[in-house]
């Protein structure tokens, strides 16, 4: 029973969780207006700018760059691994293993052997600079240590205690299928299995969703097309309190005035 | 060199007495708030916060996405100054984003001491009012974040929502009920600001032997200025270089005294004062009809003036396009087409350079116009280190409704960057375009003992212009 809920129910439940929290997520931004141009220079003036910048943004994240080149390095590098290992897993999900997944086995195990090196360092960081002390709460820890294990975990895997990988694919493939069957796996296989499952739950909850939602970030994602109007969809007229001196209707008034003197 | 002064390590608490004075009642009854905090204060202010997060997108993500990296901590000048590491943009944002958990989300209702949720006291309210106000929202944060958040959005969304019950501070709603009664910051009235220009002119004859208008409320002119108000009353050697080019140019301008201001407050206040104070610019233009609107050398004027002006205020569609336009667009299209005769030397004592001002910067990249009117005037012009000018640049300390004596130390503590930029140069005149930053830098200056004068753009052109 145990083996069934962990291999069954739990993974199409955590799919599940990942994925609508993750569009309940974006629902929620993206229905949230946005009443100013706040744009932030450097800003581009078309859409194809704005394209570009968050394929920039996505990719290698020039504004860190600027900020601080080391802490650069150790967020790009593990962005760059973890997509390394995520594409290399792509062969337990598809059938036949498709040539470019092939090439990137071998790349794909030294990113994950790797991977450790940079979270080591952002969690060290945290630890180390006493401004990140201070900002750091349980969630980042929490977050840089379920990578963690799920990686050493990963690597473990590989390395000391083989797995049948065809027990795995069938698992994977049998689950996208929806005909699940419980393979007979090793106890650090159910470790990162669970590990896996458990970072799917979280991640619509926390700060991962940083990944997706920085494409809606106004300061991204607006132009700076300023002679164009741009519409504020609550905006609400104002008028003058009566405590005011100088309403618009006194100013027409001292302005027919200078207008009178003029004449005469 | 990352920044020209070295990162302080923190200290917990080390600006927390810098508290801006309460607002006066007289003031918020003039500009729609309620004098004091009523009972049910806490209620409002969460029912406030719902209504922007509905409202602003920015906010709710901003709130949401970070992921403390730290990369922001060391670029606000004011944490860079004080050391207190609530001034860090990031722990500034956690102020708001503590309590947004405990109320608007799921992980802060359930677990909301792991999450670092925190209920709304009068102990947070404190931080609000304190570390909301020594915020500049000047954005250099967002340059830096890899996700581009606005720190300035969460400040001005916590200051919005604690000006709904009461709680603003008296040097930004004095400000802006003066633009409602005077039509400016200054609280210069109508006779007043005619009896100035009519001073400058006369000024203008006695020293210079010059016969220049500076034209007030003139009915079908062609441009209205919006000057900064400062510029007609502190820094007139501005206002003395705008009317020089009018004049040199043959422009036929005026300034109206329904509307001699471009700075808006209600920026640093809430959306309703902000669109108010707006809208006074296109009423006035529409009354004096006039063909065209130019905004002064002021920063948070240009800001509101280019990004917001056509939101708030509504299509300008009675002016000629292109607008909105800046003072400094038609001053430098005419001085490279060769429209004035200019004589360099008149600034060969002054080693010249140029501090971007926040909002001109980082909301409207508008950086070329400026310095190539310097270049044209004078013969030495210095760029500060390229870490701290254009899009990077510091803010002067005091911007966001932060000029106020009783915070004195934090605007001190804010512009020492910029000081020490400034220092490195060598320069003995620091241009900007921005009245708030000619009122704070030559306090900063004198305080670092740095030899530096501050002044416009247009002073200098003002005195490199041969009008005889």
């Amino acid at each position: 029973m145990g083996a069934q809920f962990l291999f069954i129910f739990l993974p199409y439940i955590s799919v599940g969780i990942f994925l609508v929290g993750i569009l309940y997520r974006f629902w929620r931004w993206g229905k949230t207006p946005v009443p100013l141009r706040i744009v932030v220079t450097p800003a581009p003036r078309t859409r194809l700018g704005v394209a570009w910048r968050l394929v920039g943004d996505a990719l290698w994240f020039p504004n860190l760059f600027k900020a601080d080149r080391l802490l650069w390095a150790g967020g790009f590098l593990l962005h760059i691994f973890l997509w390394l290992v995520v594409l290399r897993h792509l062969r337990f999900f598809l059938y036949p293993v498709p040539e470019w997944v092939r090439g990137i086995q071998t790349l794909g195990l030294y990113a994950g052997y790797l991977i450790p090196l940079p979270l080591a360092f952002l969690l060290a960081r945290r630890l180390l600079i006493d401004r990140a002390l201070y900002i750091s709460i349980l969630g980042d820890y929490f977050a840089l240590l379920l990578l963690l294990s799920i990686t050493v975990s990963g690597v473990l895997l590989e390395v000391f205690f083989r797995t049948y990988v065809v027990d795995v694919k069938a698992l994977v493939i049998g689950l996208i299928h929806f005909q699940p069957q419980v393979p007979d796996a090793h106890w650090l296989f159910v470790l990162h299995f669970l590990l896996v499952m458990a970072l799917l739950i979280y991640f619509p909850f926390g700060k991962l969703m940083h990944s997706g939602g920085f494409f809606l970030s106004p300061t991204r994602n607006q132009r700076a097309n300023f002679q164009e109007r741009f519409i504020n969809p609550w905006d609400f007229p104002v008028s003058y309190n009566p405590l005011n001196l100088s309403p618009p209707e006194k100013y027409s008034q001292a302005l027919e005035e200078i207008g009178e003197r003029a004449k005469g | 060199m990352r920044v020209p002064v070295p990162i302080p390590g923190i200290k917990i608490g080390a600006s927390k007495h810098h508290v801006c004075h309460r607002a006066k009642d007289k003031d918020m009854a003039k500009i729609d708030l309620p004098k004091q905090r009523s009972e049910n204060w806490k209620e409002a202010m969460l029912q406030k916060m719902a209504e922007v997060l509905e409202r602003y997108r920015s906010v709710r993500l901003f709130l949401d996405i970070c992921v403390k990296c730290e990369a922001c901590a060391d670029k606000c000048q004011f944490f860079l100054g004080t050391g207190d590491p609530k001034n860090m943009p990031v722990a500034r944002a956690d102020l708001f984003r503590k309590v947004y958990k405990r109320y608007f989300t799921w992980g802060g209702k359930i677990w909301g001491r792991a999450n670092e949720a925190e209920e709304l006291s009068e102990t947070v309210l404190q931080e609000w009012v304190t570390y909301f106000y020594q915020c500049s929202e000047c954005r250099r944060c967002a340059v830096f974040c890899p996700y581009g958040i606005d720190t300035a959005e969460i400040t001005m969304a916590a200051r919005e929502i604690m000006a709904v019950v009461g709680v603003a501070t008296k040097y930004v709603t004095e400000v802006v009920a003066k633009v409602y009664d005077a039509g400016n910051n200054l609280g210069i009235w109508p006779e007043a600001w005619k009896d100035n220009c009519a001073f400058l002119e006369q000024d203008l004859k006695d020293t210079e032997g010059l016969d220049i208008k500076f034209p007030v409320d003139a009915v079908g002119a062609e441009v209205l200025l919006i000057p900064p108000s400062a510029d007609n009353f502190v820094n007139t050697d501005t206002m003395i270089g705008y009317a020089k080019m009018f004049h040199a140019a043959g422009i036929s301008w005026t300034t109206s005294t329904y509307c001699n201001e471009g700075g808006n407050f209600g920026l640093f206040l809430n959306y309703a004062n902000l669109k108010k104070a707006n809208n006074r610019i296109i009423e006035a233009a529409r009354q004096l009809r006039v063909k065209r609107i130019y905004w002064g050398e002021c920063g948070h004027a240009w800001r509101a003036g280019l990004a917001f002006t056509t939101t708030l205020s509504g299509p300008m569609d009675f002016l000629e396009v292109p607008y909105p336009l800046h003072i400094c667009d038609l001053t430098w299209d005419l001085v490279s087409k060769g429209a004035f005769k200019i004589d360099k030397t008149a600034n060969d004592h002054l080693r010249v350079t140029y501090h971007d001002p926040c909002n001109v910067a980082r909301a409207t990249g508008y950086f070329e116009p400026p310095r190539n009117i310097i270049k044209a005037t004078c013969n030495h012009f210095v760029e500060m280190h390229p870490e701290t000018i254009r899009e990077k640049t510091f803010c002067c300390g005091a911007g966001g409704g932060l000029l106020a004596d009783e915070i004195m130390e934090i605007r001190l503590a804010g512009g020492q960057p910029r000081a020490e930029a400034c220092r490195a140069t060598g320069a003995n005149y620091l241009a900007t375009i921005c009245a708030i930053c000619k009122a704070n830098l030559p306090e900063v200056m004198k305080h670092y003992r740095v030899d530096c004068e501050v002044g416009g753009v247009h002073d200098l052109l003002g005195s490199a212009l041969v009008l005889k």
